[in-house]
């Protein structure tokens, strides 16, 4: 299951929709699904219920540059702080978290994240966010394959790999 | 000393909705004094419509909101039926009816056990791992076996929210965001076997209603008796709206209707003005009904303190939501508070479920559920729904057969609007004062009162957020590197 998640009438915070858009033409391997998830939280539970593995692409509030790209894991991400006002809070994590109460958790999920340039009103993305989007299409091929992922090749260009 | 509690529980990058209230002594309680409520975040979803195809407004509007895309679609297609001057047949009618209310009870479900139960109970032993811990535990809370009770059934109530979802999937084509609403109807097929997968999982999601959501909200009321006299506010209520039950939309399992001022009344788009005094919009977007509506952001507008506008029907705030639906049409009028909010919520619930079950038996599987229509040179639209926490109204302006107007007003709008030109409280503003506050560093009664609003603002960002530690997190791609 491969997971775009964010809001497309905010620029960039839509960029997991849109590469997952993008890759409604490629030739995917059997038992491959893309799925459009919006903004959606709880509703994602059927999405992603007892899948080996889950790869979610959304943006990242993290302190890189805009057009980082991060790779992480739901350990890895932050709890909300306190209590909840409203059903709008329950994301990625509490999803996550609902799915093993329930004993449908998927076996193995991996985010994608996109510091993204600009989350202003509109439907495009920006043109810095634009280019990356084969280029994150070519992560996602090779994370189907291998558990680990690899730094994305691309001409011209050394990325750096964090060493654990 | 009066102080200053702000309550902001958003983590990402913006915020959505934020509660300040200052607390202080009055007749030796300390309690609530006064209330801002701010939407912290502009929404300009209105001027990135204008300019393009009508039809795009159901698939676009949609995307506001992550919880209720299912009440955009409705209002949106509504309002396209509206301007295209078409009429759904009644299959398109139903298949309509039957996915909104699906949405409904999986929003009322969980709005009752994630956001309700959870305030009243004592987790702890329970549900001790994020995003469940930690949070607040007051004295008052219920503990022991029933706390137990509650929290087995929370469990059970993520497992039907999600039939619920699956349920509503059968006729929505996709979800979250679906396809099957268009205007003239609905895209989808009816077939016998759609049917029953249907009623398979709303046969046993009424059980769930009948013999624990309904019990467990009569549990808090008899331990929380107090809260049948906290967040009156206003009291005055207003609901457009729901469910057709026929093709003219003459009349509705949840009628419209209003209640201001004790006195009942009929609801009348044209009287709806939305001011902007305390909001972050030119003077110019002000004063306006929303068929006329303009949105012109003012960040740096002097007092002003929320991107909502405060909407108004004849110049009185008004509450929304299940409360206001079942007291305008006489089904529960027993008070406002807390408690009657909550109550009204799953008597609600239960009255749409029961009426699923009838319409489900009204599809024809030989007929059409789509009308079609020609997209219009010139006109004007409106579309009137509910969504679970309150009324929802599209208004929109067609001319060269493209969008030039289009205006959302949601329920939060209404409940969580800040100050308006009279300098009126909003409905969540006016409710909160009053309220005791025992412990300043768990103000657990504030977030009682808000939370039986349901409130809806973090209808945007969506972003995750790495933590501090990110030990497994690796960088893949890094701009500007040669």
């Amino acid at each position: 299951m491969i997971l775009g998640l964010g809001n497309i009438l905010l620029r960039d915070e839509g960029v997991g929709v849109r590469v997952i858009e993008a890759m409604q033409s490629i030739n995917l391997p059997p038992g491959v699904e893309l799925f459009d998830g919006a903004t959606a939280g709880l509703d994602l539970l059927d999405a992603i219920a007892d899948r080996p593995k889950v790869i979610v692409i959304d943006a990242v509030d993290a302190p890189e540059a805009p057009g980082t790209v991060l790779q992480f894991t739901p350990q890895d991400l932050a709890p909300r702080n306190g209590q909840s006002v409203s059903l709008h809070e329950i994301g990625l994590l509490e999803t996550l978290a609902v799915a093993k109460q329930l004993n449908i958790a998927p076996q193995e999920v991996v985010i994608l994240g996109v510091k993204p340039k600009d989350v202003a009103c509109g439907l495009d993305l920006s043109p810095e966010i634009a280019r990356l989007v084969p280029r994150i299409i070519e992560l996602v091929l090779a994370n189907l394959e291998t558990r680990e992922l690899q730094p994305a090749a691309s001409p011209g260009q050394q990325e750096r790999v964090i060493p654990q | 000393m009066p102080t200053t509690i702000t309550i902001d529980p958003v983590t990402r990058i913006e915020g959505h909705l934020e509660i300040e209230v200052t607390v202080d002594s009055v007749s030796g309680q300390q309690q609530v004094v006064d209330a801002r409520s701010s939407g912290t975040m502009f929404r300009g979803f209105e001027i990135i419509l204008n300019g393009r195809d009508p039809r795009d407004a159901a698939p676009y509007t949609q995307r506001i909101c992550g919880v209720c895309p299912v009440s955009h679609a409705m209002a949106s297609c509504r309002n396209l039926d509206n301007a295209f001057g078409v009429t759904p047949p009644d299959n398109g009618r139903l298949l309509r009816n039957l996915v909104l209310g699906a949405n409904f009870i999986q929003s009322h479900v969980l709005h009752f056990y994630h956001l309700t139960a959870l305030d009243y109970i004592d987790t702890t032993g329970l549900l001790d791992s994020a995003p469940w811990a930690p949070r607040y535990t007051t004295p008052d809370m219920i503990g022991g076996s029933a706390a137990a009770d509650l929290v087995n059934h929370y469990v059970a109530a993520l497992a039907i929210r999600r039939k619920a979802h699956q349920m509503g999937a059968v006729f929505a084509g996709k979800l979250p965001c679906i396809a099957s609403f268009v205007v003239g109807g609905c895209t989808e097929d009816v077939t016998d076997e759609k049917v029953a997968d249907f009623r398979a999982l709303l046969t046993e999601i009424r059980e769930f209603i009948d013999n624990v959501y309904l019990p467990d909200t009569a549990v808090l009321g008899d331990h929380f008796p107090d809260y049948f006299q906290l967040g009156a506010g206003y009291a005055n209520l207003l609901a457009y709206g729901a469910f057709d039950l026929d093709a003219a939309g003459s009349k509705q399992l949840i009628n419209g209707g209003r209640y201001t001022n004790d006195a009942p009344g009929s609801v009348d788009p044209a009287q709806i003005t939305e001011y902007v005094a305390y909001s972050w919009y030119t003077p110019d977007s002000g004063n306006l009904n929303p068929a006329q509506g303009i949105t012109q952001p003012d960040p740096d507008k002097p007092n002003a303190y929320s991107w909502c506008k405060a909407p108004r029907y004849d110049d009185k705030p008004h509450e929304l939501g299940p409360l206001a639906r079942m007291w305008v049409n006489g089904i529960y009028t027993n008070g406002v508070s807390v408690n009657d909010r909550t109550i009204a919520r799953a008597i609600e619930t239960k009255l749409i479920a029961d009426a699923m079950d009838g319409w489900l038996d009204q599809l024809d599987p030989a007929a059409s559920a789509y009308q079609p229509s020609e997209v219009p040179q010139q006109a004007t639209g409106i579309g009137l729904t509910e969504a679970p926490r309150g009324a929802l109204g599209h208004w929109m302006d067609i001319q060269d057969s493209v969008i030039t107007r289009y205006q959302v007003v949601t329920p939060t709008a209404w409940n969580c609007s800040p100050r308006d030109d009279l300098e009126q409280l909003g409905p969540a503003e006016s409710v909160l004062i009053g309220t005791p506050v025992a412990d300043l560093e768990q103000p657990v009664e504030v977030l009682r009162v808000i939370h039986s609003l349901d409130p809806c603002l973090a209808c945007a960002v969506h972003m995750v957020r790495p933590n501090d530690h990110r030990e497994g997190t690796k960088i893949l791609i890094q701009p500007g590197i040669a």
